[in-house]
This record gives C-alpha cells, structure tokens and sequence, in this order.
C-alpha cells in the first residue's frame, strides 16, 4: 500500500506543481492551467463556477485515487512497483528531452505487459503519453500507437473506466485525429460507461477542431440537460470551433459571452485565441491581443508562445516566428519544451522553422562542454532532410559554437540509419572542411549489406569508398566484404569486373590473411609461390602463424617455411632469412599454449627435422629463445630437435660469445701457444659449449686449463653438470669455485640445481651446507625459489627418502630460508602416504602443525582413513582438528573427505548438520580442486548436497560447475570470435559432449566444424558414437547417413553401433535398411566382429512386424535346409529373434516360430532353434508354453544329441526345472548324475530344485540343501549372469 | 587485461549513444593491421608520452567502434600530462578521457536516449 500512497503523492506533486514541463501536467491528467488558478479572481469566477473549476484541474487526481480503490488488493505491490517504475522512466525522459522517445515507450509498454495484468493507472499512463510527448513521431503514428495500447491491454485484462476514455480522446485531439464523436459515445455505451463533464468538453473540442459549430453545439445541448456545468475549457473550444469555421467575428465574441455566463477568460481562452488569428496570419491581431494580455493579470507562458509559433509555422506563416520568439522569456524549464517543438516541426518537414528556434535557445556556449543540438540533426537525419540543408546546419550550429563536432555527429547519424547517400554527401562535406575520411566509416554501410550478403550493396559502397577517396584496408576486405561472398576466391573477380579492385596489394593481403587464418594453407603456399607483389614478412607472420596452428599438415608447414626460407622473394633482406625464419618459429611457438604444444609435440618434432633437412638455419639466440619458451612449457624434449637447426658457422660479428666453440678453441690454442692470455676465451668457450650441452668436452677443457678458469667459467659449468645429473662433479666444480673465490656468488637457480642433484644422489650434508651458504650470502629467495624447494622435496618423498626429505625440510625451515607453509611441509606426509603408512601420515601432518601451524595434506590423509576406514584414526584427526582449528573446520573437512571418497550419505549428515554455515572459500577450495582434477561427479554431489546450507553461494557452485562442464561453452565462445578450432578438436569435444549425451550440441558443434572446415570428418570411435546417439534418438535415417560416411572413409565402426542401428530397423520393420547396412559392411563383417546371425535374426524380426511372418520363417528354414547353409546350424543362433517376438507379444508369430522350430527339430534334426526358443520361452515366464513346446519335440533325445547344451548353465537349470515341473525324478536324477560325472558344478538354483524333488518324491537327498528360499538363488544366479566376469 | 593499470586512459567518444553495451571486446585472435583511425589516435597521444598499447574495439555486427578506447601509457607520469590536456580532439570530435579504474562500475544511470543534447 505504502509503494501505492508513494505514486499517487508523485501524481499529486506533479500535478501541482508549475513549474514542471507541460507534458508532466499532461502526464498528471491533463489538469492544465494549474497555475493560472491564482490569478483567477474569486470575484469574478463566483462561487460556483470557481468550485467547478477547481474540480475540474483535479478530476484525474480523483479518477487516479478511485483507480486505487478499483485495484484488486493481490496485485497492489507488483503494479505499483510497476508503475512507479514506467512514470519514473517516462518522466525523467519528459523532464529532460521534452519528449518520449518511441523507443521508451515501447519499453515500458513491453514491460508493462510482460508484468502480468497492467492496472488501470498504468493504462493511463501509457495512453497519455502517446499524444504530443511523441513529437518525433507522424500524428497517425501516435494514434496507431495508442490503439495498439489500447487494444493490448483490453486483452491482457485491464479494465477501462471513463478516465481512459477521455485519456485517449485527448490524444485524439493532440493528434488532430479524425474520429466521429457520436461512435465514441456510442463505444462507451456499449462498455457501460458513463461519459463525465470531461468527455464531453473533449467531444466539443473535437468537433470545434474541425471548425463544426453544430458539432459541438449538439454535445452542449447534452451538457446541459445533464445539468453539467459549463467551463473555461468548453469556451476556448468554441473560440477554435468558430475561427475553424472561418468566423473569427464570432470567435471574439465568445469572451463576451463567457463573461455573461460569469466566467473571466483566462489564458486558455486567449491561447485559443491567439492560435486562431496566428492560423490566419494575421500578425497584427497576435501582437494587439498578447498587449492585451500582457496589460491584464494574466499570465502567458513561454510553452503558450511556442504554440502560437507553431500555429504560425504549421500556417504557412513562419515569417512571423522571430516577431513571436523575441517576446519568449526563456522561463526555466524552457528547453524541454523548446525540443519538444522543435522536434514536432521537424517531423512537420519545418526544420528551417525548428533551427530558428534552436539557434535561439540559451544554451552556454563558452564552456564547450554540452553539444547542443544533436536531437535536432538525428531527428532530421530520420525525416530524410536534404542533405545540403543539414550541411548548412552544421555549418551555423558549428559557427555559433552551439555544437562542436556537428558534421561528424550527424554523419554518425546517417550511419546508423544506414543512409548511405547522405552518409557520401556528409562525408565529403567533411573532407572539404580539412577533416580525414576514415575507412571506418564506411564500416557501418558496409555491415548492413554484409549481413545480408547483398554484393551489390558491398560494390557500391566500394564505389562510393573510391570517390571519397578512401583505399579499404584489410580489415574492411576480411570483415565486410569477403564475408559477403560465398568464397573468398570469387571476390577478386567480381571487384575488377566493377572496377574496384585496389592497385596496391592490401587486396592480396586481405585474401592471404583470410585463408592463412582458416589453416588453407595449401592456398597460402601457392599465393607465396606465384605471387609478384612486394610483400614484407613481417606482415604475413601473423596470419602464416594462425595459419600453421589450425593445420595439421606438417608438410606445407616445412614447404611453406623453405620456400620463406630460400625464395628471393620474402626474407633474403637483412637480415636475412635465417633471422626471419628464425624468429618465426619463434613467434610460432610462443603464440601456443603449453597444452598445445604438448599436444603437438610429435608434429612440432617432424616438423623441425624437415627443416633440418631442407637446410633452414636458425640463429643461436633465437634459438635460445626457444629453448626458453619450449622449458617453460614443460617440452624440453623438443629441445634437442630445435638445437639442430642452429646455425653454428654463422658468426655474429657484434657478440664474441657468438663464435663458435671450433673457432675459439683454436684461437685459445694460439694464444696459449703465444703466450698470452688466455682466460676471457676460454671463458667463452666454457659458455659456448655450455649452451650447445657439451658436457664432456667442457670438463675436459676445464681440465687442461684448470689454473685460467675464472669464476664465470666455473658458475656456467656448475650448472650444466646439474643439469646433466652429475652430482660428483658438480661438487668438485663448486670446491674449485669456492677456493678461487670465497666471497663469490652464485645465481639462486645455480643453488637450487645444486641443492637438488646433490640431495638426488644422496649427498645429504653437502646439500644442506649449499643450503647454509646461501643464508650466508644472503642468496636472494624467491617465490619461485620456494616452489624450487617444494619440487626438490616432493621428488624425494615420492622417491621415498626418507632422510633427504626430512633434513632439507629441517634445514630450509632452521635457516629460514622460506617461511613454513602447507605446501613446503606436505611432502612430509607424502612420505608416509606414499607407503600407505597412515598412522605416521597423521602424525606428521598433527606434527607439523605443532612446530608450523599448518596441517599438510590433512583432506588427502582424511581420505585414504576413510577409505581403509580406519575409524580411530580418524577420531583421532578429528579431535585435533576440531580442538585446535574449531568443530566447524572439522566438519568441513569431514565433509570434504567423505564427497572426495564417494560416502555421499555421509557427506549429507555432514552438511546437515545443525548450526554448520557456509564457508565461501573452503567451498571454493574444494570447488577449484575439483576442476583442476576433473572431478564432475563430486562437484556435482557438492552443488545438491549444499543445496540447504545456509548463506550458500549457489551461483559460485553452479559457476565452477560449469566450468567443469566447459567444453561446449569454449566452443561457442570459440565460435563466437570466429575462432576455428582444427578438425581433431572438433572431433573430441563431439565425442565429449555425445558421452555426456548433449546430442544437440554436439551436432551444432559439428555443423558449425562443417562449415569451417572442408572435408570435415569425426574419427571412428565418434562416429560410431553418433551412431548410438542417433539410433537412441530414433534419427536412424541420420544413422545411416553417419554408418555410411564413416564406411567411405574407410573406417571400422563398432560393433555395438552397427548392431543396435540394424535392431532399430527391424523394430521399425525396415528390410530395406538392413539389407543396406549388409551390403555396406560386406567384407568387414570379421573386423567389425559382426555376425552373420544378426543380420537373419534382424531381417527375420523386421519381416515379422511388417506382417510376413511366413516369408520370415520360410527364409529361416530354408537357410537351415538348403544344405548350403551359411551359418553351421549349432551356430545358427534365434535367441534375439525369439525373445523379441515374445518381448513384443507377436502372438501369430510365436505360434508360427514354435511349429518352425518344432519341424526343425523333428524333421531336420536341427535342435538350435528348439532349444533356444524353449529357452527364451521359459526365461520370459512361458512355462506352459515351453512345456508344451518340450513336450511336441523331443527334447528329452535332445541332451543325447547335443551334448554340449547340457552344460549350459542356462539349459541345465530350465530342464531341471521342467523336470520339477513334471514331478519327474527320475529323469532329474539322470540329469543330475549326468551332469556330476562331468564334474559340472551346478548353481544353487539347480540344487534346491533338485532336493525339493528328491523330498517330494520321498527319496533321499544326496547333498545337503541349500538353506535359503528358491527366490534368493534365482536372485542369485540372475545377479551372477548380470554381471559376466 | 594490463598490467599497468594505472597508466591506461579510456577516451571516450561521446557521440556514441550506447554506453552501457560499452564491455571490453576481445581483440580478435586474428592479427590486424592497426587501421588509419588508430594510427591517428596513437600521432595525438604520443605527445604526452609514450604508447604502449592503443586499443579500439569495433563492432563487427554493426560496424561502429564501442565509442571507447584504451591507450597504454609507458608510466604514470605520461598518463597525467595526458589527463592534463583539457581538450583532445581527434578528426573534429572532442574525446573525453579518464584514467582507468581499477575495477570499471557500471555505466552511468543516464540512459541512452537522454544524450542527445
């Protein structure tokens, strides 16, 4: 209710307030002329009429309190917000631009409507501002406007009272709208609804509006047999009606009779007035009665001056607007109002008018800040004002320092409209003011077309490019225009045929970029081979780069690269192309990721020992770059492949360290010879045989020349022996150092190689005196430093030292070499963890945070006791944990380690548990972890089982959700960026997303793979599983299409694939399709593993269900008797057949298999098919029918001629139970020791079956029974063939 | 997106009427040429210092640029002499700059149809 009282006070406000804008008061209820109210002498308007009037200003208040009332009370809240919101939109835009954008309307009528059923004052208020607030807008426009409101909400459930009537007669009225009063009343009758005093006034006005007297008179005649007064607003409407008329006699004379009636003529009346004699032109009489005005105590408004300007205007007058703006006072409020005409002119095709007023307007023009007048030219711009008109607009608008960038502004305009012809002439308007033409703006014409792929638009505009002067560049080539073609190769063409084909080779650029970008790199291949044009490297690299990533054809990598490498043409500039070459692959290998170079390391390796062939160098220091890169990524196995291409001959002259480690040596020979000497270049050699990884040689040169080696020499060699791995020399090399230079220093990654090969090889005490001498020499420690210590431990736990682990760990944390922390300390525990010893496992960690306050790996060391369930120990943890990081602590990593170990319900209770409050960043903790390990499952759990937790940040869990699940929405963002991913990416996130049966999306992945990539293909494990998928789905023409596609790309699909898309044929009764696949997978049948049988069994079934179930049993028999069988008839295997016309319940087929399989077995001896159906007959519950079926043939020979069928588990137990079935222990008996002799071991099942028999019959059981129920070993034994091991 | 977030300027184009739709684009993987307009942006600002980086996002859909850019000063100091500069006018239209937040807030309340005048 409050929300209510808050609006109606906003209404209040706005009503009675002057000096608000006059839409607002239009806005209010149309209580106009408020403020005149004061100047109205009580006196003169009497008693009567002055009570009238003043009901009259207020009667929208009252209608809008009587709406309240009218509202159903569930609805308050909702609508009031609702309309708080719409009023406050509608008039902010009102009180600042002096109008409502027709856009703002729609959106709030949208939203309006989208709120459910709008009330009553919300219909108010999308009517009235529909009237003159929409000046932008045709009158017709308006009024369509407020129908469709009108209608739209009838529909939606508002119920209109009297008040929206005469709402949408003022807007009638404001729109000049022609309508037939009496079919309004006529249509209000009909709705039951009383027209008021105000419809009434409205109708008269609008027959006076038309200038018809007898109109308006016949409505008055109404008024008064209703006794309704008679008011100022009927006058003024009668003053219009008769100057309408062509009476301005009588017009004058209505004052006369106003005053006679005891009503004084108030602003309006004259405003009426005025409007008439301005329509006229009659200049004289407009100036004479504003005199008059102006000598009495009434009042004109600026906003009533605008109206007689647009009377005049409208009139064909304009020549009277300056004569009329000089008298404006330029109130406050004024400029709203002042737009709001100015608008209305425009539309009214007035703009010479509507400029008149904006160069008037008051606007501060010092300070440069407000650009005024830029509703005006994007309003002219929409109405298709000529073009020279708007230049000379900008012109004066500029010159007046009203608006600073005019041309510019209105040529934004024209772009977004998409007018391209005033977009040329403004364009070129600019380009005579000095200003440059960009490329860019054409970029909006050019998009437009673009999306509809509109060539002719692309050439025009192309055209008009080339007559502003202005050259496309790429970007316009490979963003608008290309993109408007089928194919980039047909662009060419077409641009020279209508000579727009740039001379200059941004054209050829653009192409090369546009296929090099969709790894085409066939095309770019032959482009560089027959291309003529100067093109630089440099500007290709990028493209050739994306281009290289999304091929995978190693081949035109290395073709590509030589033909760089040695053509003329591209890199034989300095410097050269072993630089350029160089640097590219530089370039390459650092614009990929480290997956991604992971993942491509084998090609990335072809790839280089290519180019070793084809003779393509590299420089040594970009070379090193690489070496740098490829470490980072953690590949330093393509480290070798890279160093082969280095170039060794070529001698750097800027850098001596350049030389190459032959040269130097014999220049160090020499000068050892000379005498002189020697120790910088045998510095460099050591350096030099450093970075090619000479180890050997460069211990032996440090050997022959041990009394010149310097410090720099030693610190290079130290560090290849630890990348080598030799700890023994290593140490040697670092005593040599120390006793050359006690005071040296070596580089923090120097140490920690040395920490780390010593402590590898078991040199525990020298490790740790590096360990102390770095505190000594305060090495600096960083934080890779300590991640350096952390990998040196954790190596060592996972290798089981023992000792190694624990002395540097004591020694880094004694000598405060990095501060303790979680990490440090956790290969401690992983010591123990690693040898499953938990119990020291949670020693350490309780340990650690004794000396450290921090609990290593205590979620890892929770787990593995859960899962040995090692419940004391884990009362144990949870004890200390709890007493000493607090019961909520605990309870989370409880919580944590029983969803890591799948104890799900107890992770519920966990959670559950009375009192527990989120903890946002132990939830993320757990949330990351997940991710980072792939755990959708538990992260899953994680999301339901928090679903009640209180203060939960569900939207965080369900973010790192779907961050798990991302792999689609990479694609999309992917795709989003026209980003195209290669053919095997594709491939697997299809699978993926088919795995997760996201069937949908998966195939929008592969229809967007289809159209970036030709040729396209999925691999054989996902064909096969969009085979499943589609079969699943029931798309089985889809199916077929893929079965196919994969057959011509010569791969095998899956067994299972292939098999369930015949099954869902045959249940669809589809021979053909079948017949199809058989002939498609003839030959690959071994390969596939596909039998033979399920083709007949599939064949057979389809037949079946299209009714020909004697062609079916004929095609059986006959391949069972021809003699020439496929399929041997111990082999010929109708189980499928046979359990899917029972599964289906395909009565006359039942009947028909039992006398087939009967006569085979009876006439033909074939017993498969007997057999089997009896089988199938009994697992489905059949009994009688399997007895009979038993009975017909003669199975009891059968066990004689099919020996092996008895030691089928399942026969064996379906004969014993026919046997009890037909209380026949005798041959149970038989059975039994038939089946014992051959040391068969029978089931429970077979046993209790068996006894009960023996029992009944009163014989002697030979074995003891199994204790428990029948049901309990048919469970039993069902649960053991469910799970075949 | 920089690591030198204190010495970016996001200049402003106001004739742009969208400005909440002004987000960051993701400069398109595809490398481009800077186009004519950049290299202009890049000749004004390299008087106050020099340019890292200039960035100005287009629109592909519609063809219009987001009606904001980002130039990367080399340090604080070049980013307040820019700052200083009461006017920068590019190819006639006045840019409006600011140094950029560390965290952008959402675009102003006005809404777009209010910016005409």
């Amino acid at each position: 209710m409050a929300a209510l009282l808050r609006s109606a006070r906003w209404l209040l406000r706005a009503g009675a307030a002057p000096r608000l804008p006059l839409s607002l008061r239009l806005l209010a209820g149309g209580a106009s002329r408020l403020h005149a109210a004061p100047f109205l002498p009580a006196a003169r308007a009497g008693p009567v009429a002055g009570g009238l009037l003043s009901q009259a200003r207020l009667y929208a208040i009252a209608v809008e309190k009587k709406n309240y009332l009218q509202e159903e009370p569930s609805s308050h809240r909702k609508n009031a917000s609702q309309f708080d919101w719409a009023l406050m939109r509608l008039d902010n835009s009102v009180r600042r631009t002096g109008r409502i954008p027709k856009t703002l309307l729609q959106k709030v009528f949208d939203n309006t409507c989208h709120s459910g059923s709008p009330g009553g004052n919300q219909a108010l208020l999308l009517l009235r501002s529909c009237g003159s607030l929409l000046p932008e807008l045709q009158l017709s426009e308006r009024t369509e406007f407020a129908h469709r409101i009108w209608d739209k909400l009838q529909k939606l459930g508002t119920v209109y009272d009297v008040s929206h009537y005469n709402a949408l007669l003022k807007v009638y009225l404001q729109n000049e709208y022609k309508f037939s009063p009496t079919d309004f009343l006529a249509k209000m009758e009909e709705a039951n609804i009383q027209p008021n005093r105000v419809t009434y006034q409205r109708l008269i006005a609008a027959y006076c509006n038309v200038g018809d007297i007898e109109g308006a008179s016949k409505i008055l005649g109404f008024m008064k047999t209703k006794d309704l007064p008679i008011t100022e607003a009927v006058f003024s409407a009668l003053v219009t009606g008769h100057a309408r008329a062509g009476d301005i006699e009588n017009a004058e004379n209505i004052l006369t009779v106003m005053r006679e009636a005891g009503i004084e003529p108030g602003p309006d009346t004259y405003l009426a007035l005025l409007n008439a004699y301005a329509e006229k032109g009659d200049i004289d009489h407009v100036k004479q009665t504003l005199e008059k005005v102006k000598k009495s105590d009434l009042y004109l408004m600026d906003r009533d001056l605008l109206q007689i300007i647009f009377s005049f205007s409208k009139a064909g007058y304009s020549q009277y607007v300056p004569e009329i703006l000089e008298k404006i006072t330029y109130e406050r409020r004024y400029i709203p109002d002042a737009m709001n005409l100015i608008l209305l002119l425009v539309t009214e095709k007035l703009e010479d008018t509507a400029f008149q007023i904006l160069l008037a307007c008051p606007v501060s023009r010092e300070d440069n800040l407000n650009d005024f007048g830029s509703f005006f030219l994007r309003h002219c711009v929409t109405m298709n004002t000529p073009a020279e008109k708007l230049q000379d607009y900008c012109k004066q608008l500029k010159e007046s320092q009203m608006h600073t960038s005019p041309l510019q502004f209105t040529l934004h305009c024209a772009l977004q409209a998409n007018k391209t012809d005033l977009a040329k002439a403004l364009m070129k308007a600019l380009k005579e003011e000095g200003f440059p033409v960009r490329t860019h703006y054409f970029w909006p014409l050019l998009a437009g077309h673009q999306k509809e792929k509109n060539v002719q638009g692309i050439i025009e505009v192309l055209k008009a490019m080339n007559e502003v002067g202005v050259n496309p560049d790429q970007e316009t080539y490979i963003n608008y225009v290309f993109p408007s073609f089928d194919s980039v190769r047909s662009v060419r063409g077409v641009l020279q045929e209508n000579g727009c084909l740039p001379e200059n080779n941004v054209f050829s650029q653009a192409e090369f970029r546009s296929e090099a970008v969709t790894g085409n790199l066939s095309y770019v291949l032959s482009f560089l081979e027959s291309n003529t044009l100067p093109f630089s490297f440099a500007s290709l690299r990028g493209s050739l780069i994306l281009g290289f990533r999304r091929s995978m054809d190693i081949n035109l990598w290395s073709k590509i690269t030589e033909l760089l490498y040695k053509d003329g043409r591209y890199c034989q500039e300095p410097p050269g192309p072993t630089e350029a070459v160089g640097y590219f692959l530089y370039n390459l290998i650092d614009s990929m990721s480290d997956s991604e170079v992971q993942a491509k390391e084998e090609r990335l390796r072809q790839y280089f020992h290519q180019l070793k062939e084809m003779n393509v160098k590299i420089p040594e220091n970009i070379y090193r770059g690489i070496r740098n890169l490829l470490d980072s990524y953690h590949v330093p196995e393509l480290i070798k492949d890279v160093n082969m291409l280095v170039d060794r001959e070529k001698i750097d002259s800027r850098k001596t360290t350049q030389l190459t480690s032959s040269v130097l040596e014999s220049t160090l020979e020499k000068l050892k010879a000379e005498n002189q000497p020697i120790g910088d270049v045998l510095k460099q050699l050591i350096l030099v045989l450093c970075s090619e990884e000479n180890m050997q040689k460069a211990l032996e040169l440090k050997a022959k020349y041990e009394s010149d080696m310097v410090v720099g020499g030693y610190a290079a060699l130290i560090n290849l022996c630890c990348r080598h791995d030799n700890a023994e020399d290593a140490l040697n090399l670092k005593q040599e150092f120390d006793r050359l230079d006690p005071s040296a220093v070596l580089d923090t990654s120097k140490y920690v190689g040395l920490v780390k090969v010593l402590g590898k090889h078991g040199k525990l005490q020298d490790a740790i005196n590096i360990l102390k001498e770095m505190k000594e020499k305060d090495v600096l420690i960083k934080d890779a430093t300590v991640l350096s210590f952390f990998h040196i431990l954790n190596g060592a736990a996972l290798r089981g030292e023992t000792e190694t682990v624990k002395q540097l760990h004591k020694a880094i944390m004694t000598l405060g070499l990095a501060k303790p922390s979680t990490a440090l300390s956790s290969p401690l525990v992983t010591l123990y963890l690693e040898k499953d010893d938990l119990s020291a496992a949670l020693e350490v960690t309780i340990d650690c945070y004794e000396k450290y306050k921090v609990l290593p790996r205590i979620h890892d060391v929770l787990c593995k006791l859960i899962e040995k369930g090692e419940t004391d120990l884990i009362q144990k943890a949870m004890n200390f944990v709890s007493q000493e990081q607090g019961e909520m602590t605990m309870l989370y990593d409880l919580f944590f380690a029983f969803l890591q170990t799948g104890n799900y319900k107890e992770a519920k209770k966990i959670i559950e548990t009375p009192g527990i409050r989120a903890r946002s960043s132990r939830l993320q903790w757990f949330c990351d972890r997940c991710i980072s390990s792939n755990q959708v499952e538990t992260l899953e759990k994680l999301v339901e089982l928090t679903q009640k937790l209180f203060e939960c940040d569900r939207d965080q869990l369900y973010y790192s959700l779907l961050k798990l699940y991302n792999a689609y929405s990479i694609f999309l963002k992917a795709h989003k960026q026209n980003i195209v991913l290669n053919n095997e990416t594709y491939g697997s996130l299809i699978k993926l997303l088919l795995e997760k049966d996201s069937f949908l999306q998966a195939m929008q992945v592969k229809d967007v793979a289809e159209t970036h990539i030709k040729g396209f293909t999925l691999n054989d494990a996902a064909n096969s599983l969009l085979i499943i998928t589609q079969v699943r789905r029931d798309y089985l023409k889809e199916a077929l299409k893929t079965l196919k596609t994969a057959l011509d790309l010569e791969q095998t699909p899956s067994r299972i694939a292939v098999t369930r898309l015949i099954q869902a044929c045959a249940l669809k009764g589809d021979v053909e399709s079948i017949q199809e696949i058989q002939k498609m997978v003839n030959g690959l049948e071994d390969s596939i593993g596909l039998s033979n049988m399920v083709f007949i069994n599939n064949i057979a079934l389809a037949q079946i269900k299209n009714n020909n179930i004697d062609v079916a049993i004929e095609n059986i028999e006959n391949m069972l008797t021809s003699g020439n069988e496929t399929v041997k008839p111990q082999y010929f295997g109708l189980t499928y057949l046979f359990r899917k016309v029972i599964e289906e319940q395909l009565e006359p087929a039942v009947e028909k298999i039992s006398i087939m399989a009967e006569r085979l077995a009876n006439q033909f001896a074939v017993y498969k098919p007997v057999t089997d159906l009896f089988l199938q007959l009994l697992d489905s519950g059949k009994v009688d029918d399997a007895r009979a079926l038993l009975q017909a043939s003669t199975l009891k020979s059968l066990l004689e001629l099919i020996p092996e069928l008895i030691e089928k588990e399942e026969a064996y137990t379906s004969i014993m139970k026919s046997y009890v079935l037909d209380k026949d222990a005798a041959s149970a008996k038989a059975l039994y020791e038939n089946l014992t002799a051959r040391n068969i071991k029978l089931n429970d099942l077979f046993l209790k079956r068996y006894a009960v028999l023996l029992k009944n019959a009163g014989e002697p059981v030979p074995f003891t029974e199994p204790p428990e129920s029948f049901e309990f070993y048919a469970k039993q034994l069902k649960e053991s063939r469910g799970n075949p091991l | 997106m920089y690591d030198l977030e204190g010495t970016v300027l996001i200049a402003v184009w106001r004739m742009d009427s969208n400005w909440r739709r002004q987000q960051q684009q993701q400069q398109d993987a595809a490398p481009s040429e800077p186009c004519d307009y950049e290299g202009e942006l890049r000749e004004h600002f390299a008087q106050f210092g020099h340019i890292r980086k200039c960035i100005i996002p287009f629109d592909k859909e519609t063809g219009f640029h987001r009606g904001m850019g980002w130039i990367q000063f080399s340090s604080e100091e070049e980013l307040q002499n820019a700052l200083q500069q009461e006017n920068h006018i590019i190819d006639g239209v006045k840019l409006h700059i600011q140094a950029q937040r560390p965290k952008i807030l959402q675009g102003d309340q006005t809404s777009d149809e209010e910016k005409d005048f």
